[in-house]
């Protein structure tokens, strides 16, 4: 919370930023020129600027002078001395500078006493008393010398206009105005009234000024970069607070994401009830696969009789375990799990063929086909680990194929030995295919194919799957031709493939293992004509377990 | 935390920012007052000053009435300009002396203080005339500069050098001792030579000049007039003010003055006829008893500085005839 309020207020002040910078540079946009007043004290007609106070602001200025209804304004311009001088003790205001940006600060000066008596005696010798009002060429001589001599009698500030002081002048009724280019040395402004009531008069000083907007680009500039910085810090939040509320949701389906394969079937609880049947699958046996059992007799031999993990499950507890790995590929479909299916299923084929070697299987090889299984079929992997796994994993499959296979075992030494007896016991007729007759074959796989049309029903999960997978099935047109082969093959593809290595007993353990989804880990939906093929000679792998394991 | 810090630093920079808006005012900041002073008066003004004398004198040479001179006329020039007036409306068409406005030469005063002296040498007021020296006087703030008297400076005369108006020239007390002679005292030693004549203490100080010699060349005549028939008497004293005096370039200076000549001749059983000019003046052109004469002399010096063993130069002069009376 703490973080988004900051983040909040690291937008807010960026906006603000940006607002106060553009309006200083517009709403508040300083004006022109600058403009100052000021207004001489009551009772005073003189007013005076220090020097210095024309220029402070720019070298041009104009000033502007007003005074009330009828006063005459005079605008005059000197050296600050001369200024003094001819002010001498009237009284007046001093402007002393700028007491902000729109008034000018002022200083009041007293009249003296001795003004009078010292301006009288000055004169001399001649009528001075006209002079100052006439103002040189001034129009009416003798007029204006009279009302000069009342003037100078009533008022303490005769008009200054006209004196040879002053380098530049204006006056006007009312309003004057004088523009003035700043020089070297010290000058000074006098602004007077002057008429019978003569008030104070108030000045106006102008100057221009050269505008600028030092705010404008840092309080954008800056005001963005925060507010960027906020939006910024907001977003991050935002999708931090909905990945976490993302991860809350999908915890349990994410978690099998990110977790090892190989941890998987182990980590997951519902295997366990599961993992239990390999004491299940002897007692169920009969129950489980009627038609494998009938088909294993032959095969399995002496093998065959502890052919209990052929059917190692009850139906229920198949399709329990169907259903959950339905449950399972759907979460791992929506998991996105499945593409590491795949790839050990290519594999999974190529190490098959080399079944003819027990143990042989290259742990790399198996690695991917354990992980597929495991993935397929955490059961299987449960309790072992790496290769011990295969050992297991495979383990299970081998019983059930060897006990079908039982065609095949007369081409290897030990389900030679074994399938004579079973063979004989169980199906008289068929044990003499065992060399290379593909008689057994078909048996064998018919129970295979008919549980698979038949019983669809009870088995749907499995033998869904299994149809699915089209070519896994015999009775897909493309397994026709090879299950024949396949079938009679053990004697004499097998052969080809691995010398000395017979994996006849393929059929029927083939559908065995895919009837336990073994197959199916394999290959993967997309691939399975390519895996299928291949995945033949596992079940010779698994015949050899049989023999070894069980 | 470490973001918190961050962000309220932020903050606050942020609005120091935007608090240093508000930019100094502007103060002022005035020359200091220089060492030297500076001439009271610009050459503008000196234009302006002499342009605003010419229209006054203009406008009352043309309607000869000496009230409109008061403005800007004042000392012995207003005296002369009296007496003008006076004669002109006598019926003496020259009797104005013609004031040209143009300056040739301006001695600008450095002063701060009243009264201010400006000199203004004008181009010749015509052909082959000799240029006047001008003296203006302001002698308050609230006062104009007010011509005071006009010199013409005399033929060959050698104006001493004086500083540019821009620098301008010192104004000199009537007692500055820096000169070989005080200003007072130059009018007051002149008036005794002009009494004095040989006899004068004073009579080599002063170098030979042009009035001095009208001067007494006037007495001889009335005196010649007057024979054995009456008495003559001549009286000179320093008159109207002054003197003004400024510095000149070698540490002299240009004293200008007043010299007030009295003529006073008493008649025994005789009458005078008298020329035009004091006719004009008196109103009539024989006297029976006596006459009285009043001359006013602006005089210029040329005062060389203390120490110096050259002489008092008059450099420019103008004589006239201001007041005559008689019976």
């Amino acid at each position: 919370m703490l973080q988004r309020a900051l983040a909040s207020l690291l937008c807010l002040l960026g906006a603000a930023a940006i607002g106060l910078g553009f309006a200083s540079a517009t709403l508040w946009r300083a004006s022109d020129t600058l403009e100052a007043s000021a207004t001489a004290a009551d009772g005073s007609t003189l007013l005076m600027t220090d020097p210095g106070v024309l220029d402070m602001a720019a070298d041009e200025v104009t000033v502007r002078a007003s005074a009330g209804s009828g006063d005459t304004v005079v605008l005059a311009l000197g050296r600050t001395a001369d200024v003094e001088a001819w002010i001498g003790t009237d009284a007046h205001t001093r402007v002393t500078g700028l007491a902000d940006l729109r008034t000018l600060s002022t200083d009041d000066v007293a009249a003296t006493a001795p003004e009078a008596t010292e301006e009288t005696p000055a004169e001399g010798e001649v009528p001075a008393e006209g002079e100052a009002p006439v103002e040189g060429e001034a129009p009416a001589e003798g007029e204006a010398a009279t009302t000069g001599d009342d003037a100078a009698a009533a008022t303490p500030a005769p008009n200054p206009s006209g004196s040879d002081l002053w380098l530049v002048e204006a006056s006007g009724d009312g309003e004057a105005e004088l523009e003035w280019q700043a020089q070297d040395g010290r000058w000074s402004l006098l602004v007077a009234t002057t008429g019978e009531s003569a008030g104070a008069p108030t000045v106006t000083l102008v100057w221009p000024q050269v505008v600028t907007t030092p705010w404008l680009v840092p309080g954008v500039a800056g005001g963005a970069a925060l507010l960027l910085a906020g939006l910024v810090w907001w977003a991050v939040l935002l999708l931090r607070s909905r990945r976490a509320g993302h991860a809350g949701r999908t915890r349990d389906d994410a978690r099998p994401v990110s977790v090892p394969l190989g941890a998987q079937g182990v980590a997951v609880p519902t295997t366990a009830p599961v993992s239990a049947p390999s004491l299940g699958w002897a007692n169920d046996t009969p129950t489980v696969a009627p038609g494998t059992a009938t088909t294993s007799l032959p095969a399995p031999g002496g093998v065959g009789t502890t052919a209990d993990p052929a059917v190692p499950m009850t139906r229920r507890q198949l399709r329990e375990l169907d259903q959950q790995r339905e449950r399972d590929r759907h979460r791992r479909r929506d998991s996105g799990a499945v593409p590491q299916v795949p790839a050990p299923g290519s594999p999974s084929s190529a190490p098959a063929p080399a079944p003819g070697v027990p143990a042989p299987v290259p742990a790399e090889h198996v690695a991917p086909e354990q992980a597929a299984v495991r993935a397929r079929f955490p059961l299987a992997v449960q309790g072992p680990g790496a290769s011990p796994a295969v050992a297991a994993g495979t383990a299970p499959a081998a019983p059930s194929g060897a006990a079908p296979t039982a065609p095949s075992a007369p081409m290897s030494g030990p389900g030679r030995q074994g399938v004579p007896a079973p063979g004989l016991r169980s199906t008289p007729g068929v044990p003499a295919g065992p060399v290379v007759q593909p008689v057994p074959v078909p048996t064998s796989q018919a129970p295979v194919t008919t549980p698979d049309a038949e019983p669809q029903d009870r088995r749907g999960g499995l033998l869904g799957r299994l149809r699915r997978r089209g070519p896994a099935t015999p009775v897909s047109e493309p397994d026709v031709e090879r299950t024949p082969a396949a079938a009679s093959a053990p004697a004499v593809v097998a052969p080809d493939t691995v010398p000395g290595r017979p994996g006849a007993p393929a059929p029927s353990a083939d559908a065995w293992r895919r009837a336990w989804g073994f197959s199916g880990v394999a290959t993967p939906p997309g691939e399975e004509p390519a895996g299928w093929t291949p995945v033949e000679p596992e079940e010779n792998a698994g015949g050899r377990h049989d023999g070894g394991a069980r | 935390m470490n973001r918190l810090a961050r962000t309220s630093a932020g903050a606050v920079a942020a609005c120091a920012l935007l608090a240093a808006c508000s930019a100094p005012l502007p103060v002022p900041e005035p020359d200091a007052v220089p060492a030297a002073l500076p001439p009271a008066v610009s050459t503008t003004q000196v234009e302006d000053v002499l342009g605003e004398v010419s229209a006054v004198l203009a406008e009352a040479d043309a309607a000869t009435q000496l009230e409109l001179l008061t403005p800007r006329v004042t000392g012995p020039a207003m005296t002369v300009r009296n007496a003008e007036y006076v004669l002109t409306q006598a019926g003496d068409t020259t009797a104005i002396t013609p004031v040209p406005a143009a300056a040739q030469t301006v001695i600008a005063p450095t002063t701060d203080a009243w009264p201010r002296t400006l000199m203004v040498v004008t181009e010749p007021p015509a052909d082959l005339q000799p240029p006047l020296l001008l003296t203006f006087v302001q002698n308050s703030p609230r006062e104009q500069y007010q011509l005071w008297s006009w010199s013409r400076l005399f033929p060959g005369a050698q104006m001493p050098a004086t500083a540019q108006p821009e620098v301008g020239s010192a104004l000199l007390p009537v007692d500055a001792d820096t000169l070989a002679v005080p200003p007072a005292d130059v009018l007051a030693r002149y008036a005794d030579v002009l009494t004095n004549g040989a006899a004068s203490p004073h009579v080599a100080e002063f170098a030979e000049d042009p009035l001095t010699t009208g001067i007494r060349s006037t007495r001889e005549a009335y005196g010649g007039l007057v024979g054995e028939n009456g008495t003559l008497a001549e009286t000179y004293q320093p008159t109207g003010g002054g003197p003004y005096a400024v510095q000149t370039a070698d540490g002299g200076a240009i004293v200008v003055g007043a010299i007030q000549t009295v003529t006073t001749i008493t008649l025994a059983d005789s009458t005078l006829k008298i020329g035009d000019q004091t006719a004009g003046l008196l109103g009539k052109d024989t006297v029976a008893s006596n006459l009285g004469i009043t001359w006013i002399s602006m005089v210029a010096f040329a005062v060389p500085p203390a120490g110096s063993t050259e002489p008092i130069r008059m450099i420019g002069a103008e004589h006239s005839r201001v007041q005559v009376t008689g019976e």
